[in-house]
């Protein structure tokens, strides 16, 4: 298995461009990071707290999120698209653990450039802002909010490997991807306008930062926008149920489809 | 253990309703070329991708060197080597790097020099760093015959190996199956529609047809008891042919003049019968009997 999982590393770095994306992330967020700092009105400079908590939320919460579907999506349909799926389906190797390596180095994909990111988030926050007044510790803060991103992943890859095995296509990965991201807060309204209970929809319960009580994790001028679910445990284990039933369907298939 | 290094027992596969392949059966010896043959349609590639377990079939058995293909998979794969169709790589890796890909798939680790040796063996050697992307199709199928072998097969499945290479690389690949099947022992089965490598390159040749099997023979043994076609070339065609009229039906082509229903062990006589009467030989070329034959079984469909 772990052979099989650095095989699909190497690949997804040729694949994907990993280089390139980094090398580009970093230096657009360094250069609006310096921006913010020496040519903004003084007044108007965020603090260090308030500039961690939103490179977090944008940087994990989409563009990695972005490109850890990504990833984990075209590690199976660029297999079918140039048809070396058939040098890997004719290996003594079960279908199964093939895939699984697939999900497995995609979250370790993505893992890794959670960690990178997040180290430079904050030290950018901390040196480059001012960290003085800030409410909560920060470092505890960039953790806690790096841990509830976690099973976020999670759910999001197992829709990657149910569309890729499914669909084939990365690119409906990608707009079902936006589509859960921007009109999941409408449907979830919409639901809750029409007094079902949200509670058993994915959406709402993918926003696992209303159940912290650090105020910068938890902006208290955010809260019940998005008609949280019921608690952290039960949303972690509408994620679980979601994540496992998307991903047995998207192993099921592989497992039993031709190859052709 | 059997002794058959693959053993297909009636093997059946529908699509929509539609049999493809029907209540198939054959076996393979060791150390030994077999030329897959069979019109467009036969089910050539639809059985080839069911001994590699891309097709799951949907009757029948597949059993490599004793290992049951349903029940054992991983034991039947690990004795089988294939390129189906194309020789697919990872393009934006190097061929080394694509060769190290496909031997960490297989238990036991298969070592750096079983790597290089294969590199050698195809002769690789000069461009195995570079990536793929820049390689030629015969440099592909090169690599692909390359990851194939990793594993030291027993049986070695090619589909189609000839399909865009030049005269040159199917020398090549001939080459490569001969050393294979006498030194290592390895078991080959080529998919092919050209006639002529078929009778070069393999020992035996196994026909389908609407996914039945037809026939199977050895190359050599058939074609002497059956009648063959030969084209003269002589000094004079014009005073060739009441020569060879005697001996079977003539007919002119634009350069030589083909004789056909003879048997193969009467050319002497015809060389000599023709000399006798003053007409010399510049050729005499005994004519791709197993495209007769081949014709015949398939009801005159081309391959």
């Amino acid at each position: 298995m772990n052979s099989l999982i650095t095989n699909e590393l190497i690949k997804t770095w040729y694949r994907n461009r990993v280089k390139m994306f980094l090398i580009v992330m970093t230096a657009l967020y360094l250069i609006i990071a310096f921006s913010l700092r020496f040519f903004m009105n003084e007044n108007a400079i965020p603090t260090a707290g308030s500039f961690l908590i939103t490179s977090q939320t944008i940087i994990n919460g989409t563009f990695l999120l972005f490109y850890g579907v990504i990833i984990t999506t075209s590690s199976i349909t660029s297999e079918f698209h140039k048809g070396t799926i058939k040098q890997l389906a004719i290996r003594p190797i079960s279908r199964v653990k093939i895939l699984a390596s697939k999900l497995i180095s995609g979250f370790i994909a993505l893992l890794a450039l959670m960690v990178l990111y997040n180290i430079v988030i904050y030290l950018v926050s901390v040196l480059l802002f001012d960290a003085s007044n800030a409410p909560e510790n920060l470092l505890v803060t960039a953790l806690t909010a790096c841990l509830y991103k976690i099973p976020v992943y999670l759910f999001y890859l197992a829709l990657s490997v149910i569309i890729g095995t499914l669909f084939k296509s990365t690119i409906i990965a990608v707009v079902l991807f936006f589509v859960i991201d921007s009109v999941g807060g409408m449907v979830t309204g919409l639901i809750t306008m029409l007094e079902w209970n949200a509670s058993y929809f994915i959406y709402p319960n993918l926003m696992l930062e209303s159940y912290s009580d650090n105020t910068l994790i938890n902006d208290p001028n955010m809260q019940g926008l998005f008609g949280a679910g019921e608690s952290l445990t039960f949303s972690l284990m509408i994620i679980l149920v979601y994540s496992l039933v998307l991903g047995a369907i998207g192993f099921f298939r592989f497992q039993r489809q031709d190859i052709a | 253990m059997s002794s058959k290094p693959l053993i297909v027992r009636n093997l059946t596969k529908s699509f929509k309703r539609k049999t493809i392949i029907d209540d198939l059966s054959f076996e393979l010896d060791k150390g030994k070329i077999y030329g897959f043959l069979g019109p467009n349609g036969a089910g050539k590639t639809t059985t080839i991708r069911m001994l590699v377990s891309l097709l799951h079939a949907d009757k029948g058995d597949i059993i490599v060197n004793g290992y049951d293909l349903k029940k054992d998979r991983s034991n039947a794969l690990a004795r089988i080597g294939a390129v189906v169709e194309n020789p697919e790589m990872y393009n934006l890796m190097s061929g080394m790097e694509n060769l190290r890909h496909f031997a960490r798939m297989h238990k036991p680790k298969i070592s750096q020099e079983r790597i290089d040796e294969l590199v050698e063996f195809v002769e690789l050697k000069g461009a195995i760093n570079d990536k793929v992307k820049t390689y030629s199709l015969g440099m592909k199928q090169r690599l692909g015959i390359a990851q194939a072998l990793l594993h030291k097969p027993n049986v070695l499945i090619l589909d189609e190996p000839t399909n865009g290479l030049d005269p040159k690389g199917i020398r090549q690949l001939r080459a490569y199956l001969r050393t294979l099947a006498k030194d290592e022992e390895v078991t080959v089965l080529v998919s092919t529609h050209l006639l002529s490598e078929t009778e070069m390159m393999c020992d035996e040749v196994l026909i389908i047809q609407d996914g039945k099997f037809v026939k199977q023979f050895s190359v050599g043994e058939e074609s002497s008891d059956k009648t063959v076609k030969a084209l003269f070339r002589a000094t004079s065609n014009e005073e060739l042919i009441p020569v060879l009229e005697e001996f079977g039906t003539v007919e002119q082509d634009h350069k030589y003049i083909v004789l056909s229903g003879i048997q193969q062990e009467q050319i002497p006589t015809i060389i000599a019968t023709a000399s006798e009467r003053g007409v010399l030989l510049y050729e005499v070329i005994l004519k791709d009997t197993l495209e007769d034959q081949f014709l015949e079984l398939t009801g005159g469909e081309s391959a």
